[in-house]
């Protein structure tokens, strides 16, 4: 018995123990995050609709500019959309369009609507449509994206309030309720609110128009941030460029809702008559300490050292990779931004002020799109992508440009990726679309720029998808026919049913 | 038919000399019989006692003795002896009438029944007696009606008993007081058999609820202190005279009330025809009086049920309409008070009463109508022979003696509190006071305040009957509403609450709080017959004080809280039937094992009602705490203890079989067990050991009661180590399931507690053990390592206790003091509209489905902002729930910005997400939402958020539908939307107007026009239909592939109803049928060895005698044919 007893309580103690041992710790809630990209992204599948925002309508010219919205159907059947229009009083009687399969829809909402100063709402059962708005006039265009949520925190990291600068925020809030906004401005030494931009009211289903570049005069960089008291709203800013002391131009900016520590640039370029600077905003309380790293196309194995910006609490920094001696004078590249972690957000500003350096030898090939575009003046921003993604929509373009629209793709992981990429375009059947599928090859941290292929039938619009087995991020670059313009930005990372986009991991070029 | 003279002329005459004295008793106690010599009984008509009064009493009437009263001249009486297989003292019985000097006395007497015929002995003592034979027994009443016979033949009736000897001039002072008062009712001073000295029944004393009682104490002596006639509210039937006329034309007795209560009535009806019922000293008679050993009935039982028969029948209307319901009132209370004191025998003889007193109604009627006829006074006539106050109310305090005097009640339980006081240990008299203390105090601010609707503790939706109706109509408010028979709960609860006159608060208060009392209750009486108040204060102490139920109670887990309350009653039942030690006493009498099984099944569906898996988890710790006496060597009792508990859930089941059959066919494995996925807090395996998971944080404290039921496996022997490693095995058990299912993330809904349970009660066992060892095998025992570790598991015990005593402060174990329904309450009332509650499946009030996408979120349905507790149990929903699920998820990942669209034509016009089972200020976040969830829902454009308190967002839905709506105009594609991308491309519509009414349910009538569609937010079921006034039925199509849309011909009245399936209601059936038997099997009395008497149920018209039954007449002096009497 004795025996027996013992036995008994080592038994139970060791039950306990092991216990113990199985279940060491108390976990507190693990809190996950939605899979929800903070940049504009496309549904392949599995949603029951999709939903863009359109919010910019003017750039601060005493005309009003031609405002297009471009409707891209990437998928095999023809696609339907609702076009719900807000100005700044109560919205208009919507109207429906019909976007071919494999093609794409530009619809004028001045024409549409028959008024301007219009923001859109697109909706569609369509989960692939991919919907990006332009605005245009003789001598500048430029367009982007349209947001597919909205939010109470939207970034813009870099705009300008030079001299022949307007800077113009729209704010579109097509909620049933009013919307309490603040816009906060970030500068080199300082951040505040000023009184102009506090508690901007923006009523129901309506938009408003802020000239922030008359309340933050004269800065060649600076950054705001918008923040909702109140409701929600979407926000897109508007830079016109009148070439009294810059070249001629307009960049259009959604803005950014949410921060991550890495951002990467597909594509930029330097080159004579190019200036390009990297602007991060530090919107924490903590110093932080980024990485800018530039990789030529082709040359990820012999790339740079990166640049190591230090940016305080609730302030900017930026480089100008243009004069950068440890960045190849000429040709295109990709730009990642990272940090230690921090969550910072990041633009790219590209001005081309001349065009390319003529060959020395004239025997030589003009300078084309695998050098950096063709272009004599333009200005362009980009966002960056946070994520990387198996498939991306490049809207559609108008293909006829000269100099040909690009696309950028760059790998940001350390294993090759082979991209197909197939044209949408609806003057190809099925087959013909099959043989115009391409597939491409990019190496490890490298990148590749494509030439967006011509319509099959002259003055269509031209888009591509591009798909991969592993995620990768694309940007591409629009040039404009009869136009020295330059509108460069993010492709639009496709969802599908199962995964969406990644959210970028730690990228180490050689890691 | 004339009766001849029943003794001779000789034995007639008057006696010749009286007692010398008031105190001279007509019994000489040297004559009486001792025990087993019940037959050798002396003279038993020897003199009686007369007084001064009473003669000239008799004077005035002629009734003097000089007057001859007694010979010819005077009214015959025929004596009706109802006799059922009397033993020895039957012809004591038979000659004290023989001898009885009134001229005028025949004797019939009816065999109700004997197994053996008495009509030899009869004939023996009494040759020219009458016999009526009766082959049934159908009680008391049915065959003293057998008197109805005879009222023609004498204009008094004396009934009696055949264990009675009645002094030589009973019949005499009886008759000279029916004279002397005008008494219609005569009743004998009974006294005791074998000691006349001792007073049995001077009269009873009636209350306003028909409970009677006797006017003397039991043992009380007889100092001539009821020695004046008197008018009394009833007299026994022992030995009872009564008037021929008045017997005829009240009918006799009630034969539905056949015997305990039935000499109440009766005169109460003698009194209500405008009778009087009179106490007469002078008629002395023995009662043997043992009637219970005779014949085992449940007098308490008969009784109550008897007494709700008679106030319902004999109250007179313009009283009944207070007096009714406030007899019901009592009977509640009565039933309240007698379950709080652990007297649930007389709680269920209550609610017997209760539903038989309802399903007699018809009778009741009849009876009324009767009474209504010879009604001749009113009650406030004879209200002042009323007892004033409650009988029944005063027996709550009564003794198990029999004492029936409050005063003598609170002696006796003064002396069971000194009893307890007065033992061996006093610290586990302590403990078990402190314990109560503790657990009183922790609960004061519950017994009143607020209990808010969070997790499981639900509400009781719109009341008694809307519960009821949902399991009557088999349509549940779960979702978008589901064919399906309710979880037993669902109609307990709505039943409770009718019973508490429709009061859903008590109800659930009683729901949410008893289960402390219940499982504190069954701890103490789980080593009850070990007579070890040690060991119960152990255990009792153990199993309250432990965290499990504190912090059920605290973190809203009703389930763990049944389970756990249920557990030790479960656990002492099955284990004293199986005679293992230390639950049986050898000598405790035992039910069948039919009985035993019935009632193992009924406690297991009790929490199987309530949690599936809490009856399993019961079930299981039982099954394993068998080990204890399996390794001590009992196996038969180890093994009747498996099979019990077997055939108990197997029983169980059964009652569950509606709800079970629906969770396996369309749910999942968390609709049976209640316990879902959860990304809420997991604690350690140290904090589920030591109790710290829940508000009453036990922290190192904890660990004491461990150590503490470790002890017993050191120094305990015999079954005393058995037990308790038994004990060990089932928490090792439990912990090691908890933990699995911690590490998974499995214990949303039921929580830990519910699986921690077994650990509970093997806790208490072994601690129990503790207690047993200490004195069997440590006492007397030298100093040594026993008493050490004894010493240091005791103050490990009462170490761990210091955490509740600090949690008691609260008053509410910490349970949050508010829910959502305060701020809710300020947006909208009602429940003609749904809610969607987003949340973690552990802070949601509502049994969620688990959102698609892997975002841990949860999602479920209200009617209203209320959940109910229906809400609180899913199946898989059904399509309105997948579509639900669809448009949910794709809005949280921005796969659409139009959630209001999909989700108001489900009537849904709020959408609620929550991180904490209560708001601030009163729960602390429990598990936030994902990020980005709060944004998705702000981002929709057709959601606005309307403020709300911290911890909740709410949001209106645009244009949310009514719950049935004219949707004629909107021109909806053919059968809605295939699709949900169809429906939310669809432009947005404006909410239709309502139809049918507004709220929820399963009938609605209303005007339609001519040509309407109507769309009815439910999950689409053929079992609707909707019926125009010329009875056609309008064509039922699906609409947006959930609900359903009805389209209607003509205009005019139309009534949208659903109609239960067969197939539930052959479930329903079965599930009554099973619980009907179970409860029968219970709540039957254990057979005697004798017949027992049949409660007959039959009309009874009192202006007519009673039909004649199947009896056979035997003259005594002609004996039939085949008579077993030899004539010699």
């Amino acid at each position: 018995m004795r025996f027996v007893r013992l036995l008994a309580v080592l038994v139970v103690t060791a039950a306990v123990v092991g216990l113990l041992l199985w279940l060491p710790d108390s976990t507190p809630p693990e809190r996950v995050a939605l899979d929800r990209p903070t940049i504009p992204a496309v549904f392949e599948s599995g949603a029951p609709s999709a939903t863009w925002y359109c919010a910019a309508s003017s750039f601060g010219t005493p005309e009003p500019p031609a405002h297009e919205v471009v409707l891209t159907n990437s998928s095999g059947s023809s696609a339907s959309a609702r076009l719900t229009p807000f100005g700044e009083t109560a919205p208009a009687e919507g109207v429906t369009v019909d976007v071919p399969a494999n093609g794409a829809t530009t619809v004028d909402l001045a024409q549409t609507f028959l008024t301007t100063g219009l923001s859109i709402v697109v909706e569609s059962p369509a989960p692939g449509l991919v919907v990006e708005h332009r605005l245009s006039d003789a001598t500048a265009a430029d367009q982007v994206p349209c947001a597919t949520l909205t939010s109470d925190l939207w970034w813009f990291p870099a705009l300008n309030s030079s001299r022949g600068a307007t800077a113009l925020l729209t704010l579109f809030n097509p909620f049933p309720t009013d919307a309490g906004v603040d816009v906060e401005v970030v500068l080199d030494a300082s951040a505040r609110t000023p009184a102009e931009l506090s508690g901007i009211v923006v009523p129901p289903r309506s938009i408003k128009v802020v000239d922030v570049g008359a309340v933050v005069q004269r800065r060649d960089v600076f950054a705001i941030v918008v923040r909702s008291r109140s409701g929600r709203v979407v926000a897109e800013a508007t830079q016109f460029f009148d070439g009294s002391a810059a070249p001629r131009g307009l960049r259009m900016n959604v803005g950014v809702a949410g921060e991550s520590p890495r951002w990467v640039f597909a594509g930029g370029f330097t080159g004579e008559g190019v200036a390009e600077t990297a602007v991060v905003v530090n919107p924490g309380n903590e110093r932080v300490s980024a990485e800018i790293r530039v990789t030529p196309y082709g040359g990820s194995a012999t790339a740079p050292e990166p640049i190591v910006l230090d940016i305080p609490p609730l302030r900017y920094g930026l480089v100008d990779l243009s004069a950068e001696g440890r960045i190849p004078p000429i040709g295109y590249h990709s730009v990642t931004v990272e940090t230690d972690g921090a969550p910072v957000v990041a633009s790219l500003l590209t001005t081309i002020t001349g065009p390319p350096a003529a060959p020395a030898d004239p025997a030589a090939p003009a300078p084309d799109s695998s050098v950096r575009p063709a272009l004599g003046s333009g200005v362009g921003i980009a966002t960056g992508s946070p994520v990387a993604a198996g498939f991306w929509i490049v809207p559609a373009l108008d293909a006829s440009a000269v100099p040909a629209p690009v696309v950028f793709v760059h790998n940001p992981f350390s294993t090759p990726v082979n991209v197909a990429v197939v044209p949408i375009d609806a003057g190809l059947d099925p087959a013909a679309q099959s043989e115009a599928t391409t597939e491409v090859e990019i190496q490890a941290h490298d990148s590749v720029a494509l030439t967006v292929p011509a319509a099959s039938v002259a003055g269509q619009l031209v888009g591509l998808r591009l798909s991969a087995m592993a995620p990768f991020v694309a940007e591409r670059l629009v040039t404009y026919p009869g136009q020295d313009e330059l509108a460069t930005g993010s492709a639009v990372p496709g969802r599908s049913e199962r995964s969406g986009p990644v959210l970028l991991p730690a990228l180490r070029p050689n890691g | 038919m004339g009766a001849p003279p029943t003794r001779p002329p000789e034995e007639a005459a008057i006696p010749e000399e009286r007692p010398n004295g008031p105190h001279d008793h007509p019994f000489e106690s040297s004559d009486l019989p001792v025990d087993g010599d019940e037959g050798a009984d002396p003279d038993p008509s020897a003199g009686f006692v007369w007084t001064e009064d009473d003669d000239a009493e008799d004077e005035r009437w002629g009734l003097t003795t000089e007057a001859g009263v007694v010979g010819t001249g005077v009214p015959p009486v025929v004596a009706v002896v109802v006799a059922r297989d009397p033993g020895a003292w039957f012809e004591d019985t038979l000659r004290s009438l023989a001898r009885q000097e009134y001229d005028e006395c025949s004797v019939v007497v009816v065999d109700n029944a004997s197994s053996t015929s008495i009509a030899e002995r009869v004939g023996r003592v009494l040759p020219h007696a009458r016999m009526v034979r009766r082959e049934t027994d159908d009680g008391f009443a049915a065959a003293a009606n057998e008197a109805l016979a005879f009222v023609d033949e004498a204009p008094f009736i004396l009934l009696c008993h055949d264990d009675v000897v009645l002094g030589r001039e009973a019949v005499t002072a009886l008759v000279a007081e029916a004279f002397r008062d005008n008494a219609a009712v005569v009743g004998a001073k009974l006294v005791d058999w074998r000691n006349p000295q001792v007073l049995l029944s001077v009269g009873l004393g009636v209350d306003d609820y028909g409970a009677a009682a006797e006017l003397v104490d039991p043992g009380e002596l007889d100092q001539s202190q009821h020695d004046q006639a008197r008018n009394v509210f009833a007299v026994s039937t022992a030995c009872m005279l009564l008037r021929s006329d008045l017997f005829r034309s009240l009918g006799g007795f009630r034969v539905d009330i056949p015997i305990v209560g039935e000499e109440v009535d009766f005169c109460w009806r003698t009194l209500i025809a405008g009778g009087t019922v009179q106490f007469c000293p002078k008629a002395v008679v023995r009662h043997r009086s043992r009637f219970d050993e005779r014949r085992p009935i449940d007098r308490d039982h008969l009784a109550v049920r008897h007494q709700t028969k008679m106030v319902l029948a004999n109250v007179e209307l313009r009283r009944a309409w207070y007096r009714v319901p406030l007899s019901l009132t009592l009977a509640l209370f009565h039933t309240v008070a007698s379950i709080l004191l652990g007297r649930f025998q007389r709680a269920g003889d209550d609610l017997s009463a209760l539903g038989r007193g309802l399903l007699a109604l018809p009778r009741t009627f009849s009876v009324r109508r009767s009474i209504r006829r010879f009604r001749r006074s009113h009650d406030r006539e004879f209200e002042p022979l009323r007892h004033r106050g409650s009988y029944r109310l005063a027996s709550l305090v009564r003794t198990d003696d029999g004492e029936n005097r409050l005063a003598a009640a609170t002696e006796g339980s003064r002396s069971y509190f000194r009893q307890l006081t007065s033992s061996d240990s006093p610290v586990a008299t302590a403990l078990v006071v402190v314990t109560a203390a503790i657990l009183f105090i922790g609960t004061r601010r519950l017994f009143t305040g607020e209990i808010p609707v969070m997790r499981e503790f639900v509400d009781g939706a719109q009341g008694a009957r809307a519960l009821l109706g949902e399991w009557w109509t088999a349509w549940r408010a779960a979702g978008l509403g589901e064919s399906t028979v309710p979880p037993p709960v669902v109609p307990g609860f709505g039943a409770v609450s009718g019973v508490l006159l429709g009061s859903v608060d008590l109800a659930r208060r009683l729901l949410v709080l008893s289960p402390l009392l219940i499982g504190g209750l069954g701890a103490w009486k789980l080593f009850s017959r070990s007579r070890s108040t040690a060991a119960r204060a152990a255990a009792v102490s153990a199993y309250a004080l432990a965290p499990l139920a504190l912090n059920a109670l605290g973190s809203g887990r009703l389930q763990a809280l049944w389970a756990w309350a249920i557990a030790p009653w479960f656990l002492r039942r099955v284990a004293a039937r199986a005679e293992a030690s230390p639950f049986t006493p050898p000598s405790v009498r035992r039910s069948g094992w039919f009985r035993h099984v019935a009632g193992n099944a009924l406690l297991l569906a009790v929490v199987g009602a309530i949690s599936p898996a809490g009856a399993a988890l019961v079930a299981l710790s039982t099954i394993l705490l068998a080990v204890g006496p399996f390794l001590a060597g009992e196996r038969r009792p180890a093994v009747r203890m498996v099979v019990a508990t077997i055939g108990g859930t197997v029983g169980a089941a059964a009652v569950l079989a509606p709800w079970l059959a629906a969770s396996v066919r369309s749910g999942d494995l968390s609709s049976v067990t209640g316990v879902w996925f959860g990304r809420m807090k997991t604690p350690s395996a140290a904090d589920l050991l030591s109790g710290s998971y829940g508000p009453v944080t036990y922290g190192y404290l904890g660990w004491g009661l461990l150590l503490a039921a470790l002890v017993p496996l050191l120094i305990g022997r015999s079954w005393r180590w058995t037990w308790a490693f038994a004990g060990w095995l089932v928490a090792l058990g439990s912990w090691a399931g908890t933990v699995a299912l911690v590490e998974r993330g499995w214990f949303a809904g039921a929580g830990v507690e519910l699986v921690l349970v077994p650990a509970a009660i093997g806790l208490s066992v072994a601690v129990a053990m503790l207690a047993f060892a200490f004195n069997e095998d440590v006492v007397g025992s030298n100093f040594g390592f026993r008493q050490i570790v004894s010493g240091v598991g005791l103050v490990a015990l009462l170490l761990s206790f210091v955490p509740a005593l600090v949690g008691a402060s609260d008053g509410r174990w910490y349970l949050p003091a508010g829910d959502y329904s305060r701020a809710l309450n300020l947006v909208a009332r009602g429940d003609d509209f749904a809610t969607l509650w987003v949340g973690d499946a552990d802070v949601l009030p509502v049994a969620g489905w688990e959102l698609s996408g892997g975002s841990g979120l949860a999602f479920g349905l209200s009617e209203g902002f209320e959940p109910t507790i229906t809400q609180r149990y899913r199946l898989d929903g059904g399509a309105p729930v997948q579509q639900i699920d669809r448009a949910l998820s794709a809005a949280m990942v921005g796969g659409t910005a139009r959630l209001g669209q999909a989700l108001a034509p489900m009537g849904i016009r709020y959408v609620l997400l929550v991180d904490r089972p209560a708001p601030e200020p009163f729960a602390p976040l429990e598990v936030p939402p994902p990020l980005g969830a709060e944004s998705a829902l702000r981002e929709q454009l057709d959601l606005d958020q309307i403020p709300l308190a911290p911890g909740a967002s709410l949001f209106q839905v645009d244009a949310a539908w009514p719950l049935r709506s004219n949707v004629t105009g909107l021109e909806l594609p053919g059968g809605g939307s295939a699709s949900l991308a169809e429906q939310l491309a669809s432009p947005a519509v404006p909410a239709p107007p309502a139809v049918l009414g507004l709220g929820p349910g399963t009938s609605f009538s209303g005007e339609l026009p001519a040509g309407a569609a109507v769309a009815q937010a439910v999950t689409a079921d053929p079992g609707w239909e909707l019926t125009a006034s010329d009875g056609t039925i309008a064509e039922r199509s699906d609409l947006f592939s959930w609900g359903q849309l009805f389209s209607v011909g003509p205009a005019g009245p139309a009534t949208l109803e659903w109609r239960t399936p067969q197939s539930s209601r052959g479930l329903q059936a079965a599930q009554v049928a099973v619980a009907i038997v179970l409860l029968a099997a219970v709540l039957r009395r254990r057979r005697a060895p004798v017949r027992r008497v049949r409660n007959v149920e039959r009309p009874v018209d009192f202006d007519k005698p009673a039909p004649r039954r199947d009896v056979q007449r035997v003259d005594l002096d002609v004996p039939p044919e085949n008579s077993p009497v030899d004539p010699t």
